[in-house]
């Protein structure tokens, strides 16, 4: 799942490069912030355990 | 945040969403909560988002208050996808899935769990009027 999580983190410094100062975000940028979320969870849980 | 009316009335051709992400405990509360709504409001359509890892268990009772339970299943978006291209194919899976929501014509969607991951899934359904934290594509 690490290698997932480093791709994820660099679409997102992507997509934030990519960003300008008004740049909305489009719905494919929220679905890599939605998976990344998801895997954060993921990850504290398994902490948890 | 972008400001919509609430629906004004409630007749059978509203549908309203709950995302209820997190874990059985808050499941059988919203539960409970969706059961009053059904009880004061029988012609709405009430439907429901959750994880099937928790949802799948409590489908039996989910069933009696929610005429749709749609259910997230993370285990299949991030662990039966092959390494080679694991990212490209997560996301085709979650845009298959908020598609999936998207094409059940939500007049409401509430959000119930107030974690990051609902917050952006809710800011990507289409509803006219939305309830809880989410995060706008607009803004």
């Amino acid at each position: 799942m690490s290698n997932i999580k480093n791709e994820i983190i660099n679409s997102i410094i992507k997509i934030q490069e990519e960003s300008k100062a008004n740049k909305l975000l489009t719905r494919d940028e929220m679905e890599v912030f939605f998976l990344n979320s998801l895997l954060e969870e993921e990850y504290n849980n398994h902490e948890k355990i | 945040m972008k400001k919509s009316n609430p629906p004004s009335s409630y007749d059978s051709s509203k549908t309203i969403c709950i995302v209820q992400l997190n874990r059985f405990g808050d499941l059988l509360q919203t539960y409970q909560a969706a059961v009053q709504v059904k009880k004061y409001n029988p012609n709405i359509t009430l439907k429901l988002i959750a994880r099937k890892q928790f949802a799948s268990d409590l489908i039996f009772l989910l069933k009696k208050a929610f005429d749709k339970v749609i259910m997230l299943d993370l285990k299949s978006i991030l662990y039966k996808n092959s390494i080679e291209n694991k990212l490209p194919r997560c996301l085709s899976q979650i845009n298959s899935f908020v598609n999936s929501v998207n094409d059940e014509n939500i007049t409401v969607c509430v959000n119930l769990s107030y974690s990051k991951t609902s917050n952006w899934l809710c800011g990507m359904i289409n509803a006219s009027y939305k309830l809880g934290p989410y995060y706008d594509l607009s803004s």
